[in-house]
């Protein structure tokens, strides 16, 4: 049977989210083929500079060359498969296995073995096929890393589409449109599906319904906004947000594409957040970027209102609050979710300071919010692996769809709180997945 | 840090039975219980791991005034909160408590051992957990809790339950 059979106009089949043999053509086919978020240049400035990253469920050393280009290497020694290299990121002239002492250049040719006579001219340094496997497309976008395992394919530019904009957006927020990522990231697992996290993301029903604990909580708890010494109440903001009432989150925009991205509408209407509430930082910070960019310039900036971006199969850029985050598939179901947020260079401290505080109020393993989301993926794997039901409905919204004139009618709109973005993803899948026979 | 010997052996156990008395309070579930044993101007931090870092500035596991305490505590009893239906189980264990500052606050430094039992679920958690520590005994408040998870730098399930 041809996969295209377990998606239709409405419906996605369990075994898409239940099946471990389909997530292992999806790590072939979607993993192994399309561009997929390695690194931030920030995370690499000098020559010699590495850091480890994950493509799929292959680890490699994302490594800035001596030439000023990047490389994307497989972690593992040539000779033994050993993993090379435990460190998260650092500085080095070579990789050297721990097993037998190969060493390797920064490109990732065999650079020096010892008992070098005992081997045969094969097994030289330099030697062709002996160095470390080297993902073949790497290309990057203002900064971030993309790498690919495809030798040929569409480019980096025309993989992301309209959704390069909200890169753009994330970049020109920074006054002097310099990015440093943040090391310390947050690192969440759950026991679900990879697909669970984007199909969630932009889903604009459930936040009413999935975090009234924290919505209700941030209501009806008598504390004065002067006692939230930590975060001037950005959290409080943060968790009311979600509360909005149905009429509200019907209007808020969703996008989709045929590439399986999407985005939203942001939604913070009031708050420390909001674009409505400007004190002391937010306008020290507008007006840093008038003084770089310009009045109009900064005006367009500041105005693109959007909520999460999400570039399929596993980025989301939320460029308003300086984060991204990577969802990395483990098994059909078991997935990593990396937070990371920026420093925007000319900003000011207590932009960053914000991003901070969003990333550990949203995406911690704490997150009051975040949580909710967690364990309503875990029961819905439950759901599918019990072999609950056969076929999931995606159906909300379906043909009440426009061209988006933001997009320059690239992208599609919902007039509705839709699950347009699911069918985008699904149709994204379907173009990598569909052929093949299971 | 000091040796952690104390010849001052009943403001040593006072310590020691206050930090029994929270961690029977957040194990009962008492979760205002717990948060009356914070001073008003208290915070409660669990970093991340990696290099060190000022809480004021980079992102945390967790990084909360008494304010939000008061949030994450109404959230905590909410019968809509879905990671804490059901309701986990867990144990608190406290070992290693030594005194190892006495002035301006009491400072105190232990070890967690963090068991969780919910829907089936298991989960493990070790920290260190370093107190500062307000008052009398008896009348002992937590003017700073941290808790230096092993894990930190790791990757992490769902904690719901405060450490």
């Amino acid at each position: 049977m041809k996969l295209s059979h377990l998606v239709k106009d409405r419906k996605i089949h369990h075994r898409l989210y239940s099946d471990p043999e389909i997530f292992e053509l999806e790590m072939e086919h979607i993993f192994g083929r399309i561009w997929l978020f390695v690194a931030h240049e920030s995370q690499l400035p000098e020559k010699g500079d590495f850091c480890l990253a994950r493509m799929g469920r292959t680890e490699v050393l994302v490594v800035r060359q001596k030439d000023g280009g990047i490389k994307v290497l497989k972690n593992s020694c040539s000779h033994r498969g050993t993993r090379l290299c435990a460190a998260p990121h650092g500085h080095t002239g070579a990789f050297v296995c721990p097993y037998h002492n190969w060493a390797f250049n920064l490109d990732g040719s065999l650079k020096a073995l010892p008992h070098a006579q005992s081997y045969d001219e094969q097994v030289c340094p330099g030697a062709a096929d002996m160095g470390l496997a080297e993902i073949p497309r790497v290309a990057v976008y203002r900064g971030f890393i993309f790498a690919s395992m495809a030798a040929e394919g569409p480019s980096l530019d025309a993989h992301l589409g309209p959704l390069a904009a909200a890169i753009d957006n994330l970049v020109e927020r920074a006054p002097n449109s310099e990015l440093t990522i943040c090391r310390q990231k947050t690192s969440l697992v759950y026991q679900g599906n990879w697909k669970f996290h984007h199909e969630n993301a932009n889903d604009t029903i459930h936040p009413s319904i999935v975090h009234e604990s924290s919505v209700n909580s941030a209501r009806t708890t008598p504390v004065d906004m002067a006692d939230f010494r930590a975060d001037k109440g950005q959290t409080k903001g943060m968790m009311l947000a979600n509360g909005l009432p149905p009429q509200d989150w019907a209007k808020i925009s969703l996008s989709g594409s045929a590439l399986g991205h999407s985005f939203m509408g942001g939604f913070y209407r009031s708050g420390l957040l909001s674009a409505a509430h400007e004190d002391d930082v937010a306008k020290a910070y507008r007006v840093a970027l008038e003084k770089a960019k310009g009045k109009q310039k900064a005006t367009e900036i500041l105005a693109m209102d959007r909520f999460n971006n999400l570039i399929w199969p596993n980025f989301n850029v939320n460029a308003q609050f300086h984060q991204i985050r990577v969802v990395h598939p483990l098994r059909h179901n078991r997935t990593l979710v990396e937070g990371y947020c920026f420093r925007l260079g000319g900003a000011p401290d207590e932009m960053f300071r914000r991003a901070s505080r969003f990333l550990t109020a949203l995406v911690s393993p704490t997150s009051m919010i975040f949580g909710d989301d967690m364990e309503i993926f875990e029961r819905v794997q439950k759901g599918l692996g019990s072999d609950g039901i056969d076929w999931l409905d995606m159906s909300r919204g379906l043909g009440r769809e426009s061209p988006d004139d933001s997009t320059g009618g690239q992208m599609t709109a919902s007039e509705t709180a839709s699950e347009l973005p699911i069918r985008s993803q699904m149709q994204a899948w379907t173009h990598y997945m569909g052929d093949l026979e299971i | 840090m000091s040796a952690g010997y104390s010849p001052d052996l009943e403001l040593h156990e006072a310590v020691r039975q206050f930090l029994y008395l929270e961690a029977r309070l957040l194990d009962s579930r008492d979760w205002t219980g717990w948060l009356d044993l914070f001073d008003e101007s208290a915070s409660y931090f669990i970093p991340l791991g990696g290099e060190e870092y000022d809480p004021e500035t980079g992102p945390a596991l967790l990084y909360e005034d008494k304010a939000l305490l008061r949030l994450r505590v109404t959230r905590l009893g909410h019968p809509r909160a879905y990671a804490l239906d059901p309701q986990p189980v867990t144990t608190h264990a406290i070992t290693n408590v030594s005194l190892t500052r006495k002035e301006p606050h009491l400072e105190v430094s232990s070890l967690l051992n963090f068991h969780q039992f919910r829907d089936g679920e298991e989960l493990f958690l070790t920290a260190r957990l370093q107190h500062l520590l307000a008052g009398a005994p008896g009348a002992f408040k937590i003017m700073r809790k941290t808790v230096f998870l092993t894990n930190a730098g790791g990757w992490h399930s769902v904690m719901s339950v405060p450490l």
